[in-house]
């Protein structure tokens, strides 16, 4: 059998994944024609920096190899070259050379993108097929394309259409939770209009909905009444117990036992009854109490469990989000309305509109039309690869796998964490038994990126983690055991390095807290980093992950100070730079510019002026007073009248002049904006408070950094730092669902039990999952999180270098929650842990960039523009003449100037009438004022008797331009010489008889003059609206 | 500069030839660029010693052959709509004679709908034209081999192709296919249809007029051919990649033209030389002998990387003190890759510096522009009934040009906010000129334009039509940008109003004219040639410069990706001849090449930011300069750094008391101020204020800074529970004794009345429309909100309806007391109480909270927790109701009772609204006024003492809606 030229790699962390692909990419051109192979190959990753990085080596290994600079590369290479290339050295240059210059000059053949662009230049090709516009601009955030969608359907809903009614239904049952705000709950569910499961189920479910519209309502109704029913009955039994007003003291543990049962049950609570109330009922508590209250509580749990509970747990989880489920449709109807409007195309969109078009023999239709002819494809970063997106490629992949065709999947499930971006690991991890033998699976052993001790630790962690994870699957198809499997991995062994975990806990004297867990954590993380500064580490080496956003700020902004608290007599001082800092919203500069132009936008409105006067004017707040905010009111408001981009470069002179990267950044996303929006200063502020406020700068994480660097787990993959820090290990596997996050569980529910037969049912995940129709999807869903959770940790831990130091918490006795720190405590126990010795600073050369300091300093533009003539005349007419008449005067300048030739009287109208047709053409005169410009030119020449300058007789020089010394051009209107060489220059005018007029003749006679051609030179001005002909004298010419 | 300039080669040579007789105007010069004309007229009048001259003609191809057609040629993005007007006009026709080839046969999309799609099939049909294809041959389907096979230009691998993508079976065809061949099918028909109206019309695009130029000439005769093109020479000079018409067009005018090249030997084997290397053999150079290797001279190239496109900016500075400049000879250009940054550019440029503008830029930035959605946008979305939107109306009436043309507009705003007006009718007591001068045309202009509500399209386009018109002639606009955009807009706008009665939704027209705004280029002149010149790419070509700034060099920009313009598939397009991205390709590569060629200083920047349209990579043909050429080892990179910026310092604000404050505060509240009727009292919620944030106290009670609400149609908090208040006072409104026969006129079976349902509509009229407004005029927010107070209502009678029979003693009831707090301190204290009713033997103080209903935890559980600052979120309510009570225990001998009631949760029987303290439920408020005194007392004692400084509060959640946070700039987000 021929081996499979299809490769999977399975890339742990560290493990030169990129350095692997561009081997493979450049094995591939050299193998081949490396004239063109490169045209074939497809390579796709999923951000632009990783695509640019991927470019990046490619070229510059090629570049290397062909000037023979790398001589690693070349040895690693060799090996994987067939026989005949591997010893000549030569041929390998030679054809490094001719793929690279191939590449460089057919660049846009040159497929190394990210796989939203990709799908976009298909989308876009195939647009009129798709139903799109051809021109759009590509939406990557969601969030304002619902809210736009989710207002308008709000709006739009009256007493004649359907949506009121769901619109009704849905804030009643909203009421019913007594909390409610409808677009921000429709808002924030609506983002599942993006989720692929619900987008693949989509129109089966809005089949059913159209086919059964009842079914819905019904099924609402059968739930109500099946709540109302369980929840009298139990409440009969609370009721019927608490009548006998028994002491607690006669029951089996008191309080605890039988009447914390009931107690339960008269909250709505109907969980399973605990130990004492289970030996109650079993007979095997000895003095169990009243008798009769045994026969209720055993009435009561025959009542409560079963098949009643499933159904009454399952219809609370159906009426949660049934409301929202009917109106999903109309609101992703109204984006895809707005879409249209707008010339909008969300990228989110892209998948699922190809893969509703793209038939399974599509795929040579799709590249052909393109113009691409892909035959081998790369596709990194594979375990964020979303179901719909691998539908799209698979079409594709069938053709190469069925004529043995190259092609790579390189990817790690255990770094998987975009899920809730509908990212699905479980195709990396399944893919062998997908593809078969179609396929070679590879696994990348050994970490270079970090030290030993970072490794082994990292290696028995998770090892173990992976065994703990709990599923009911046999080890053979326990799919998470399978995705780290190849966890463990080999050692260079360059450096030795370090790890530590510590614990934090409150702190609390009496019952009374004295310290809080994060003040803990922050001051253990302040001792760690005195610590790692001690022993050589500098500032710049340390990076420090957390989970959430809130805990990078609470270290952004407290570990300073805690730092120097702590350690008075240290030299140094704490400097963090975290995304946050970086966010737009924070800079001090964009702060006053923004309240600037808030100020001008509502006058009223006293906070912005305030504002400046602390912050720009460093005014003290004990003086602030209403008369300085109406002075610096008016002192702001003489600009209200500049254009939006031009008042925003005058307030820049004046807020922040000479400002840095803030600043520029702002000055960048407006420029975009402006490009794509009306400039209205309203809705800008809108969009400053919506979306750029947020926008952060991009962080410095490599080089010249001086600071600790403070960033989410989540943006941090991908990359390595010498230090990391982790604290904050101690997250709870799933996260509370709340109406601004929802936590939903999209369960396919046709084959359940009746009422709840739909396609497709979003569900709470929450406990009364586990005892509903769907608490197989509850479990499924259950190891999922831990997956995600365990893939975070991966993450996390796996981008030190050199040292590795993680602060997690103890857990609580009891607790019932799984929760991060789960996978650490079990492998290390409950005591801190430290191996190794921490590494001090690398003294490694870094390499030196040129750089320019630069600043922002907006000047008063100062341009010479002119508008164009036409554009003068229509904007300003002539300062003294009445604007229509100046208008009429223009228009029938411009008819002249297209007339060359009249052959006779007879043919005025003709040739005045193509004239005005031309005028037509540009728009510069309306149909409707055709004919009452023709019969004024008409009557015009007529009554001039001048027609014979029109005339064949001459040779005419209409508008021909005579050149001036200065390069300018003079363009007298209308020059006629005749066949003996005289010449004459005829110049039309409008408005009043002005002097300059006559002198204007003079000059264009003096400049024929000066020509020294013609034998006489006559000269006339044309007042066109009087229609008066003055002659100039010729000796004035001379 | 020392290396000639390719211009002044070529003026050199023509003024040999033709200059010295001052016969110039006997030539015609064709180039590709208009800029072209500026240099060339510069150098004849220095080779000519400052002797006036008759100027040349100049030309591109397209405007040379309308010239010798009776066609007229429509060119530009306005003349563009009237073309794919009749194209959609002969699309339709064609669709409407196939309509069993569709799914839905009967519907062709509307205009607004076709247009996009009309911009790629002119577009098309454009390309081949000028490349004289037969579009009957382009648009069949070739599955058939046979009539494949007679192609015989067809490479065996291009038909292989071809006849894979046609030959998939029909009945197999996914749904993508289906709808591309449907389409395919019918547009043979849709091109011979469309061009043959555009005859009948005397229409033409500029593909069309270049090909019936091109195939008259090559079947004319000598003599004819002479008659038709007059001139002694035609001139083609600085051209490269060529159509085949314009190719047919050398060829057949050979002999009495000349022809200039502009080329280097260093790239004449790469795809930049590729069209040059043929042509220069086929139509010989003019000029013989010069020197064509300039490129691989000593150059200074520089790359830049900047962190954003605007960024770059910040380099202009630093390198034009790293250059000479030499003015007279505009030897220096900015060039821009992309026009969007050029306001940003202006502004980087050193003082006194006279730049020289000639770049293309869209007419979708000006001023105009705004206006003009602004205004379709009201007439489109913002019109109820007689009535406009007023937050549709509100950025119409902030305009500056409005402003201008109607003098009320401020004042307008004034009004409309202070009233809270939210749909205005025009030309009643708003929105109406003064009658001093009936005369003005201004005046005219707003009660026949400005604020009239347009019926139709037609009507909406002549609108803004006559609004340009007037903004025109009044004069107000000075800056020359913007007084050319105007001119374009208002050209745009004559050519829109011809379709405009076509077009069936006003909502077309505002999509059709963003679309419009964003194509049509405003183009700066850029006369004379002298100074700095910043130009955009294309504006580059043929004109030399010693030192240039390339900026925005990144990938995607330089050169421009634009796929997707075409529906010819590529693979069809190479196989008929038709320019694929490969020559695209090939002409940006010699445009930036022979930009460079003769330059000795070139600094090319990119930024690397991510960005949607660059992708924060640099331009391929510098990776070409830095891989491949010979400069590559003197290539200098340098990285521009900005400054970070400093982060606003979270400000720990703390006023200090001082003496003034005091004795404001304490004769604000003394007795001696009268306001609306009422006596200025310490309300609740101002005291809540205190306890809760003492800062904002300062803020809003001593400083005064107000906060006016934001005016706009969108429902709030406040609005729902001011006209739940009003309903129920109607319903109330006379106090006396309410029993189930008198609630039964209001609630019915659970539900409210009809009665009840109106007195809920004049509560809406009265607390929120302002104007009259039948139930069948609401929104759909309107429509909810009704059914969510109607709810409320509901609620409310229903839980008083168990109450029944109960007394009204008062609705809107004051409250007040005077209180001592220091010997020489006493304020009045006290507000509104909703409802004052007697039950039971009690009297209960009622407020209505329409908000979110409260748990146990979100109130205090004794009263001194009330006071304290870290107080539950709902625990000002709870004050507010316990003063109110103290102080009527003060004169009721009856046991008072605090109640909120939340209509929200008062639907069943077991809902009570008495208050508790330490969970049970107050009967007697007696028993806790003497405590509760005391605590107020204190905490009062705390606001007027001078040692005690108001600070901001601790917890941070309270911040987030608070008016003033951005004064304190805390950090709250996330």
């Amino acid at each position: 059998m021929i081996q499979s030229n299809f490769l999977v790699y399975r890339a742990s962390a560290g493990s030169g994944k990129t350095y692997t692909l561009a081997q493979q990419y450049i094995k591939q051109l050299l193998i081949h024609n490396p004239r063109t192979a490169y045209r074939h190959i497809l390579a796709v990753t999923f951000t632009n920096d990783a695509a640019g990085e991927m470019k990046n080596r490619i070229l510059d290994y090629l570049h290397e190899l062909a000037d023979d600079n790398d001589a690693d590369f070349l040895e690693n290479l060799r090996k994987e070259l067939p026989d005949f290339m591997k010893n000549n050295v030569e041929e390998i240059q030679q054809r490094a050379r001719v793929a690279l210059q191939s590449i460089l000059h057919d660049y846009s053949n040159f497929h190394v993108t990210t796989i939203d662009s990709f799908f976009q230049t298909i989308a876009r090709d195939l647009a009129k097929e798709l139903g799109i516009g051809s021109r759009f601009d590509i939406e990557i955030n969601t969030e304002l394309p619902i809210k736009d969608a989710v207002k308008e359907v709000i709006e739009n809903a009256t007493t004649q259409n359907e949506v009121l009614g769901k619109l009704t239904r849905f804030v009643e049952h909203k009421l019913e939770d007594d909390k409610w705000s409808i677009e921000r709950d429709l808002q924030s569910f609506s983002r599942f209009i993006f989720n692929e499961i619900f987008q693949k189920n989509e129109d089966a479910l809005m089949q059913q909905f159209q086919e059964e519209p009842e079914k819905i309502r019904e099924t609402i109704k059968i739930c109500k009444q099946f709540i109302v029913e369980y929840e009298t009955r139990m409440q009969h039994f609370a009721n019927c117990f608490f009548e006998k007003r028994l002491p607690e003291n006669d029951f089996y543990y008191k309080g605890k036992g039988v009447p914390g049962y009931f107690k339960k049950i008269k909250n709505k609570e109907y969980e399973a009854p605990n130990t004492y109330v289970l030996k109650v009922l079993s007979g095997d508590a000895g003095n169990a109490g009243d008798m009769e209250c045994i026969e209720l509580l055993q009435a009561a749990e025959n009542y409560r469990t079963g098949d009643r509970l499933l159904k009454y747990n399952t219809s609370k989880l159906f009426l949660k989000f049934i409301y929202q489920l009917e109106l999903l449709k109309d609101i992703s109807d109204k984006i895809s309305e707005q879409n249209a409007e707008q010339n909008r195309f969300i990228l989110s969109h892209t998948n699922q509109l190809l893969s509703g078009l793209i038939g399974d023999e599509d795929t040579s239709f799709v590249y052909e039309k393109i113009g691409a002819q892909i035959r081998s494809v790369i596709i990194d970063e594979f375990q964020d690869t979303s179901e719909l997106q691998w539908r799209n490629f698979k079409v594709l992949i069938s053709e190469i796998l069925a004529t043995n065709g190259f092609g790579m999947l390189v990817g790690d499930v255990k770094q998987s964490i975009y899920r809730w971006r509908n990212g699905n690991w479980k195709i990396l991890n399944d893919i062998d038994q997908e593809l078969k033998e179609q396929v070679r699976c590879l696994s990348l052993q050994t970490n270079y990126r970090s030290a030993e001790q970072v490794i082994d630790f990292n290696n028995q962690l998770f090892k173990q983690a992976a065994a703990n994870l709990q599923n009911n699957e046999s080890d053979e198809h326990n799919p998470f055991r399978k995705a780290y499997q190849d966890v463990v991995q080999q050692s260079t062994k360059k450096a030795e390095g370090f790890v530590s975990v510590d614990f934090a806990e409150i702190v609390k004297v009496d019952n009374t807290i004295v310290q809080s867990y994060e003040e803990s954590v922050l001051e253990k993380v302040a001792d760690k980093i005195k610590l790692l500064l001690d022993r050589g580490v500098k500032q710049g080496d340390i990076c420090i992950l957390c989970r959430a956003n809130k805990q990078i700020r609470l270290i952004a902004h407290d570990l300073p100070g805690i730092f120097a608290r702590r350690f008075p007599d240290c030299q140094e001082t704490i400097r963090i730079i975290s995304e946050d800092a970086y966010r737009l919203g924070s800079s001090r500069s964009l702060n006053v510019l923004v309240s600037a132009l808030r100020l001008i936008h509502e006058s009223r409105n006293p906070v912005p002026a305030a504002q400046l006067l602390l912050q720009w004017k460093d005014e003290n707040i004990n003086e602030l007073s209403l008369e300085k905010i109406a002075q610096m009111t008016a002192e702001i408001q003489t600009q209200q009248t500049l254009p939006l981009y031009d008042l925003i470069e005058t307030l820049c002179r004046k807020f922040c002049p000479g400002s840095g990267a803030d600043v520029l950044a702002f000055m960048d996303k407006l420029t975009d904006y402006l490009s794509r929006n009306v400039p209205d200063l309203g809705k800008f502020l809108d969009y400053w408070d919506e979306r750029l406020s947020i926008e952060t700068l991009p962080l410095p994480v490599k080089g010249q950094r001086e600071h600790i660097l403070a960033m989410s787990i989540h943006k941090s993959k991908g990359l390595q730092f010498h230090t990391v820090i982790v604290p904050f290990v101690d997250w709870a596997m799933a996260a509370k669902s709340t109406p601004s996050k929802p936590n939903v569980v999209w369960c396919e529910s046709m084959s359940k039990e009746p009422p709840f037969q739909f396609p497709l049912l979003p569900i709470e995940y929450s406990s009364l999952m586990e005892n509903s129709y769907f608490s197989k999807e509850y479990e499924t869903e259950t190891h999922n999180l831990q997956m995600d959770n365990l893939n975070v940790l991966y993450v996390a831990l796996t981008r030190a270098e050199k040292n590795l130091l993680v602060l997690t918490k103890q857990k609580p006795k009891n607790s019932k929650t799984s929760n991060i720190q789960d996978f650490i405590i079990s492998y290390i126990g409950d005591k801190p842990y430290e191996i190794g010795k921490i590494e001090p600073h690398d003294e490694q050369q870094v390499e030196e960039i040129c750089t320019i300091d630069i600043s922002f300093h907006p000047r008063k533009p100062d341009t010479t523009v002119f508008p164009s003539t036409e554009a003068q005349i229509f904007a300003r007419g002539d300062n003294e003449d009445k604007i229509q008449k100046v208008k009429t005067g223009n228009i029938i300048h411009l008819i002249l100037e297209n007339i060359t030739h009249i052959e006779n009287e007879e043919n005025i109208e003709n040739a005045v009438k193509q004239a005005i047709e031309k005028l037509i053409i540009r728009g510069e005169l309306s149909e409707a004022e055709k004919t009452q410009y023709l019969e004024i030119v008409k009557t015009q020449i007529a009554n001039s008797r001048k027609w014979d300058w029109f005339s064949n007789k001459y040779n005419i020089h209409n508008e021909t331009a005579i050149l001036m010394d200065d390069g300018r051009e003079n363009r007298p209107d209308r020059v006629l010489v005749d066949g003996d060489g005289n010449v004459t220059v005829i110049d039309y005018k409008t408005g009043e008889t002005k002097p300059g007029h006559i002198k204007q003749v003079e000059n264009y006679m003096a400049l024929l003059s000066q020509m020294q051609k013609y034998r006489t030179i006559k000269g006339y001005v044309w007042y066109l609206s009087e229609n008066q002909i003055i002659e100039i004298e010729a000796d004035h010419g001379k | 500069m020392e290396n000639e300039t390719f211009l002044h080669e070529v003026a050199r040579d023509l003024y040999e030839k033709f200059g010295k007789q001052n016969e110039l105007s006997n030539i015609v010069i064709i180039t590709p660029s208009k800029r072209v004309k500026l240099f060339i007229n510069k150098y004849f009048m220095e080779l000519s010693g400052r002797r006036p001259l008759w100027a040349p003609r100049y030309m591109n191809v397209v405007h040379l052959c309308e010239e010798k057609s009776s066609l007229r040629l429509y060119d530009d993005e306005i003349q563009r709509i009237a073309l794919i007007w009749e194209l959609y006009l002969a699309y339709k026709t064609v669709r409407e004679q196939t309509r069993s080839l569709f799914d839905c046969p009967c519907e062709v999309e509307p205009f607004e709908d076709f247009y996009f799609f009309g911009e790629v099939l002119l577009q098309d049909f454009d390309d081949i034209d000028r490349h004289i294809v037969s579009a009957e041959q382009v648009y069949k389907n070739m599955a058939d081999l046979k009539r494949l096979d007679s192609l015989n230009y067809l490479t065996e691998e291009q038909k292989a192709i071809i006849k894979r993508f046609f030959n998939m079976d029909v009945a197999e065809k996914s749904k993508l296919q289906q709808n591309f061949f449907n389409l395919w099918n019918i547009l043979s028909d849709t091109y011979t249809l469309f061009k043959k109206n555009l005859i009948l019309k005397n229409m033409a695009y500029e593909g069309m007029l270049i090909r019936e130029i091109a195939e008259r000439l090559t079947t004319m005769d000598r003599k004819t051919r002479d008659n038709l093109f007059p001139e002694k020479k035609y001139v083609f000079a600085g051209f490269n990649y060529l159509s085949k018409a314009e190719y047919q067009l050398f060829e057949c005018l050979k002999d009495k033209s000349l022809f200039y090249w502009d080329y280097d030997e260093y790239y004449m084997d790469t795809e930049a030389g590729k069209y040059l290397k043929q042509y220069s053999r086929l139509f010989p150079d003019a000029l013989q002998g010069h020197d064509r290797a300039l490129f691989a001279k000593d150059k200074e190239i520089t790359l830049i990387e900047s962190a954003n496109p605007v960024e770059q900016t910040g380099y202009i500075e630093p390198w034009l003190n790293t250059i000479h400049l030499n003015y007279e000879q505009a030897d220096t250009a900015i060039v821009l890759g992309d026009a969007k940054i050029l306001p940003t550019v202006l502004s980087q440029l050193p003082e006194n510096l006279s730049p020289n503008i000639a770049i293309l830029y869209t007419l979708f930035r000006s001023r105009i522009a705004g206006l003009l959605m602004q205004l379709t946008e009201l007439q489109v979305k913002g019109v109820r009934g007689h009535a406009f939107d007023f937050d549709y109306l509100l950025p119409v009436l902030k305009n500056q040009f409005t402003r201008h043309l109607y003098k009320n507009a401020l004042k307008d705003i004034e009004t409309i906010q202070r009233t809270k007006r939210l749909y205005i009718v025009p030309n009643t007591e708003l929105l109406i000129v003064e009658d001093e001068n009936k005369t003005e045309p201004v005046r005219v202009l707003m009660e026949n334009t400005l604020f009239r509500i347009t019926r139709d399209t037609k009507e909406l386009v002549e609108y803004l039509r006559q609004f340009v018109e007037k903004i025109a002639e009044s004069r107000v606009v000075e800056d020359p940008l913007e007084i050319s955009a105007l001119t374009e807009a208002y050209k745009m706008l004559n050519r829109l109003e011809t379709i405009a009665q076509h077009v069936n939704k006003k909502e077309a027209i505002l999509k059709l004219l963003k679309r419009l705004l964003l194509s049509v280029k405003i183009s700066y002149a850029g006369e004379p040639a002298k100074g700095l010149q910043i130009m955009g790419m294309s504006d580059t070509r043929n004109i030399d410069f010693k030192n240039v700034l390339l900026i925005s060099a990144n990938d995607g920009v330089i050169p421009k990706i634009d796929p997707g313009t075409s529906f010819i598939p590529p693979f069809l397009r190479k196989a008929f001849g038709l320019p694929t991205i490969e020559e695209q390709d090939s002409m940006e590569a010699y445009q930036f090449y022979r930009l460079l060629q003769r330059a000795e200083h070139v600094a090319l920047s990119y930024s690397v930011g991510k960005n949607i349209a660059g992708k924060g990579e640099m331009s391929r043909y510098l990776r070409q300069l830095l891989f491949e050429s010979p400069h590559k080892k003197t290539i200098k990179k340098i990285t521009l750094k900005s400054q970070l910026p400093s982060t606003a310092p979270e400000n720990h604000l703390e006023v200090q008391k001082n003496n003034e404050m005091l004795h404001l505060l304490k004769i604000k509240y003394n007795g001696d101020v009268i306001e609306n009727n009422r006596l200025k009292a310490l309300s609740p919620s101002a005291f809540n204020r205190y306890i809760d944030c003492p800062l904002s106290f300062y803020f809003k009670y001593v400083l005064n800074i107000n906060v006016p609400d934001n005016l706009d149609t969108a429902l709030n908090a406040a609005s729902l529970g001011s006209i739940f208040h009003k309903t129920m006072e109607k319903i109330y409104a006379h106090t006396g004794i309410i029993d189930p026969n008198f609630l039964d006129k209001y609630i019915k079976h659970e539900e409210i009345t009809s009665l009840t349902v109106r007195l809920l509509e004049e509560a809406f009229v009265e607390e929120y429309f302002k104007t009259p407004t039948s139930k069948d005029e609401y929104d759909g927010e309107q429509n909810i909100y009704f059914q969510v107070i109607a709810r409320m209502v509901r609620n409310t009678l229903l839980h008083d309806r168990y109450d029944a029979p109960f007394e009204i003693l008062g609705l809107e009831k004051p409250c007040y007391f005077k209180m001592k707090i220091t010997d020489d301190i006493e304020i009045w204290t006290g507000g509104i109480i909703d409802r004052l009713d007697k039950i039971n033997g009690t009297v209960r103080v009622i407020d209505y909270k329409t908000g979110s209903v409260p748990t146990v935890g979100d109130y205090a559980k004794e009263i001194p927790d009330i006071f304290k600052n870290d107080r539950k979120k709902k625990t000002g309510y709870q004050f507010q109701t316990f003063l109110y009570s103290s102080i009527l225990s003060e004169t009721t001998p009856l046991p008072v009772v605090p109640a909120l009631l939340f209509p929200l949760a008062a639907d069943s029987k077991e809902y009570s609204p008495i208050l508790k303290i330490d969970d049970i439920e107050i009967t007697d408020f007696n028993r806790y006024k003497d405590l509760f005194m005391e605590n107020f007392k204190e905490k009062l004692a705390e606001l007027f003492n001078p040692e005690i400084p108001f600070s901001p509060c601790e917890k941070d959640t309270r911040c987030r809606y608070c008016d003033y946070k951005n004064i304190c700039n805390k950090d709250i987000n996330g």
